[in-house]
């Protein structure tokens, strides 16, 4: 009879894998699957081989950096994937309708500051609480389920640490030096305007558009998503 | 991989070809596939065929497909209408590659191109 794989051997693929740094569920279960496809081979030639033996062989073939490469390679694409998405709802920001509320956004903040241009840094103030506020619940939240479910998803993970953009939470107060000198005028505060309705939208599809369609986005990029939550 | 340096920059197209006649297949499958069609002498390294399929899926040429096979999960890779279409151009580049260099390399085959 074929020696196959047994549940506790898959278990141990999954320590293995986890012992060698990948932390995401996706990438371990696929490598999981290589490596049992990999050794049930070399049982089929070699059936006294032991499972540890075969699956030093196997992890082998992956190299000196093991599965390193592979781990970058796949953030990158995820990473890749998420900014699409993100480019996907910007967007949208500029065309007909939501183009009406983009023009109306910058209008608006264009009055506020023309009464106070000092209320820009009220106004990019309010952006990095929200920013702030937003990112740390995420990361309590995914924390907890990560915790729970003993399972990481790349993707989930881009999506509730907000691509990174906590490392631009000092972008927003660029320029603010122009408004402490003499020379506020019609022109700056249009400039003004434009980029702090940018910078809103963008956190805006990061902080609340994406994480509320995440389970959308899963799904669809992880069949299995499903199927684990519906064991 | 064998002569990785030559073969490298076909893996996309290697593995696009494969989809295009088999439907779906799984990493471990591909890799056992190439090394079947070629007799053993191309052999995909893994380190090279996943971040290939990852890079392949996030473009949006393929998609995937998750199943439970024995005990464990198994990924299946197919062709989206997009990549279908890409296979098609990206083969027919890779043949006018194979050509020219045929020419290059051995001048005499095509008269026309000697100088």
């Amino acid at each position: 009879m074929e020696k196959k794989i047994n549940p506790e051997q898959i278990d141990q693929l999954y320590t293995f894998t986890r012992a060698h740094f990948v932390e995401y569920y996706d990438l371990q279960t696929e490598l999981v699957d290589h490596l049992a496809n990999a050794i049930e081979a070399t049982w089929q030639l070699k059936p006294n081989v032991s499972f540890e033996d075969a699956l030093q062989m196997e992890f082998k073939k992956f190299g000196v950096f093991g599965f390193s490469t592979v781990v970058e390679q796949r953030q990158k694409a995820l990473g890749k994937k998420y900014y699409k998405l993100l480019w996907g709802y910007f967007k949208q920001f500029f065309k007909l309708p939501l183009i009406v509320v983009t023009v109306a956004l910058v209008v608006l903040t264009y009055k506020i500051l023309e009464v106070e241009p000092l209320l820009y840094l009220a106004l990019m103030g309010g952006l990095v609480v929200t920013m702030i506020v937003k990112i740390t619940g995420y990361k309590k939240r995914h924390d907890k389920k990560v915790k729970a479910t003993g399972k990481k998803w790349l993707l989930e993970d881009i999506i509730y640490k907000c691509g990174g953009v906590g490392a631009m939470l000092g972008l927003p107060f660029q320029f603010y030096h122009m408004l402490a000198k003499d020379h506020v005028n019609t022109g700056l505060l249009w400039f003004l305007s434009v980029f702090f309705v940018l910078v809103a939208l963008f956190s805006y599809v990061v902080l609340f558009v994406i994480p509320a369609k995440a389970e959308e986005h899963l799904k669809a990029t992880y069949p299995e998503y499903d199927l684990e939550f519906s064991k | 991989m064998k002569n990785s340096q030559l073969y490298k920059g076909s893996l996309n197209t290697i593995i696009m070809k494969l989809l295009e006649e088999n439907g779906r297949m799984y990493g471990y499958e591909i890799t056992q596939k190439v090394k079947l069609i070629t007799k053993g002498e191309l052999n995909i390294t893994e380190g090279a065929l996943y971040p290939a399929l990852h890079k392949l899926e996030a473009d949006g040429l393929l998609d995937v497909e998750v199943e439970r096979v024995d005990n464990r999960l198994r990924k299946y890779y197919k062709l989206t209408e997009s990549g279908e279409k890409e296979t098609v151009n990206r083969l027919a580049e890779l043949e006018d590659f194979i050509k020219n260099m045929q020419s290059l390399v051995t001048p005499n085959v095509n008269p026309d191109l000697q100088f």
